[in-house]
């Protein structure tokens, strides 16, 4: 043993630790994705929160319409847009209870999912 | 010595020793300062989840309270008669409403909501008192205490509530059933307002605008008929 000559390198080659390095760096950038997930979800919800109180304050509004229904849209001031339409529900002829619409309440930020409120509210005579 | 030493029994050199050593603790201060930045995400995280469900609670307990205010506590003669308890101002309001019965407060109640102090922070505290009966009928069956000194509600006699922490900025807007306008007060002694708006800024940043509208509303005497075409003017009112 002590005189052999070509001792078998005790160390690490540099393949292998490219290999751990490697493995690593993947494991740290899927870390990494997993947080940025979970930032996303929260940023997510919180947009879900606010859009379910726009779209409640939107219908809290609207509780009658005239005959004309509404349509309506517009922008918030944090970039949200909102709009309300509402078209009028078929009845049977000559029936003479309460006319009503149909009302929509959509609220979306861009490239988001939209929310939608739908609701019956009582026509108004003209 | 060291020519004489086999290669595997040599050990690292100072220089090699000090390199591995700072090369670890350049990882281990990267590694430290990763975790130190997860950490505070997940701090901030939680902080804006809870947020948004203090949010979404409030929303839910200002629709239901706000939107079952009572016009008249009873259906008495002598109740009719008297001045409607809702007193709206831009920074306050206070309004009568039947609530669930829990924490020893229930049934119908003077609610008021105010800017306060909680934590050291502006908060807008929700303040409870109950409804005294002063209908003689129950009055005598003695199951309510009967009115000392009118029905002046007793604020006192419950601490507030801190509903929303953080506040920067709270505005309250009332509009009258089949009005476009906006009004920063409502004193109106015979009609309650058609919609409640209140505007809700939370460490700097702004709620959505949150308008409830009121079951028990009723035209004002003195206001002009139901006009259907004022919906842009109002929904121009709450996009600001």
């Amino acid at each position: 043993m002590k005189h052999c000559h070509a001792p078998r390198p005790s160390g690490f080659s540099l393949l292998e630790m490219l290999v751990a390095i490697a493995i690593a760096a993947m494991t740290l950038i899927a870390l990494y994705h997993a947080s940025g997930g979970s930032v996303r979800a929260a940023a997510e919800i919180d947009r879900q929160t606010r859009a379910i109180v726009a779209a409640e304050s939107l219908l809290a509004l609207h509780r009658q319409v005239g005959p004309d229904g509404v349509h309506a849209n517009g922008r918030f001031e944090d970039g949200m847009h909102w709009k309300v339409t509402s078209t009028p529900l078929d009845r049977a002829a000559g029936g003479t209870e309460q006319r009503m619409q149909r009302i929509v309440v959509a609220v979306h930020w861009p490239q988001d999912r939209q929310l939608e409120l739908v609701s019956l509210v009582p026509e108004l005579a003209r | 010595m060291i020519g004489r030493l086999d290669a595997r029994q040599r050990g690292f050199t100072l220089i090699e020793v000090v390199i591995a050593l700072s090369l670890l603790g350049m990882l281990l201060l990267a590694v430290t300062a990763a975790f130190r930045g997860l950490a505070q995400t997940s701090a901030r995280l939680e902080r804006n989840a809870l947020a948004s469900e203090d949010m979404r609670v409030v929303a839910a307990l200002l629709q239901r309270t706000v939107g079952m205010a009572v016009a008249h506590p009873g259906a008495t003669a002598a109740d009719r008669g008297t001045q409607i308890r809702f007193a709206g101002h831009p920074d306050t309001l206070e309004w009568l409403a039947p609530l669930p019965a829990r924490e020893g407060v229930g049934g119908l109640t003077h609610v008021g909501l105010r800017i306060g102090q909680h934590a050291g922070r502006a908060a807008l505290m929700l303040h409870l008192a109950p409804y005294v009966n002063h209908d003689p009928l129950t009055a005598t069956t003695g199951l309510i205490r009967p009115a000392v000194g009118g029905a002046e509600p007793d604020w006192q006699m419950l601490p507030p509530r801190p509903l929303i922490e953080g506040l920067t900025g709270f505005e309250l807007r009332y509009r009258g059933v089949g009005e476009s306008t906006w009004h920063t007060h409502w004193l109106d002694a015979d009609a309650l307002p058609g919609h409640v708006m209140l505007s809700v800024q939370i460490d700097g940043r702004d709620w959505p605008p949150l308008v409830i509208a009121l079951n028990d509303a009723s035209p004002r005497s003195d206001a002009a008929p139901t006009r259907a075409a004022d919906a842009s003017l109002r929904l121009a009112g709450v996009a600001r």
